[in-house]
């Protein structure tokens, strides 16, 4: 993890985690994230899903809102809203547009470019709500969120 | 937490978590695995505990290389949770994918 990572508790409910905008931050990601949603009381499947949709948000933000440039900022903020796990994540790289993303055409024969856009599927899929905000000038944020069952 | 490589036979074996910071290492893998020029190649991923597409993407790209030679490239001993995903992503409608490792 980068010098910048840190993780803060507001209270007993909210805890963020700001990285570096660097892909060896990805797995510190999704141990954070997993330990959050496990606490909340998600079963492990459930947790794998919000450890794969967060990957898959940081990953684009890494690539494509920060086109590559590690010095930027990550922030991942998770909470328990009634009985819904929400994870925000925001950053302040380029204004991206979901609606611009082509749909995955995972059998099209040709390059590995028709399958751009995966990341974005597997968020949807793998969440119940994914809500997109863009920044006027810069930045990003994207809500998702995932009913955690089996809840007491 | 990362993963691991290793080749024996036809098969390559992935151990650990692949996600875009480590999914040019699988690649540089399934380069050596199809440079065998085996007519079947396998990749075991009883020991994955995670593929992020960008992981999925060179599997596909692997796999596309395989059929434009003739050949062919298929999954075995895929846990249920990177399973429930390929077939999510629609995956297992393009890729073979087998339960146990195939013998040559």
């Amino acid at each position: 993890m980068s010098a910048l990572a840190s993780v803060s508790s507001t209270d007993d409910a909210v805890s963020e985690l700001c990285v570096r905008s660097q892909a060896s931050n990805l797995a510190s990601i999704a141990e954070f994230v997993s330990g959050r949603a496990r606490q909340s009381g998600m079963d492990e499947n459930t947790v794998f899903d919000v450890q794969m949709a967060v990957d898959e948000a940081c990953t684009n933000i890494i690539e494509h809102a920060y086109a590559g440039r590690g010095d930027g900022e990550v922030r991942i903020c998770c909470y328990v809203r009634d009985a819904d796990f929400v994870v925000r994540i925001s950053d302040d790289g380029m204004p991206f547009d979901p609606d611009a993303v082509p749909e995955p055409r995972i059998g099209a024969p040709i390059e590995e470019r028709d399958i751009g856009g995966l990341g974005l599927f597997f968020m949807r899929q793998l969440m119940d709500r994914v809500e997109f905000r863009a920044g006027d000038l810069s930045g990003n944020m994207v809500e998702m969120t995932k009913a955690i069952r089996g809840r007491r | 937490m990362s993963a691991t490589y290793a080749i024996e036979g036809n098969t390559l074996f992935v151990q650990g978590r692949v996600d875009a910071a480590n999914a040019k290492e699988l690649r540089a893998a399934l380069d050596t695995l199809l440079h065998l020029g085996q007519a079947t190649v396998a990749v075991d991923l009883s020991e994955a505990t995670y593929l992020s597409s960008s992981a999925l993407c060179c599997l596909l790209t692997a796999h596309r290389r395989q059929m434009a030679d003739g050949r062919m490239l298929c999954l075995c001993s895929v846990p249920p949770r990177i399973l429930r995903i390929l077939r999510l992503g629609g995956f297992h409608r393009v890729i073979n994918i087998v339960a146990d490792r195939p013998h040559v």
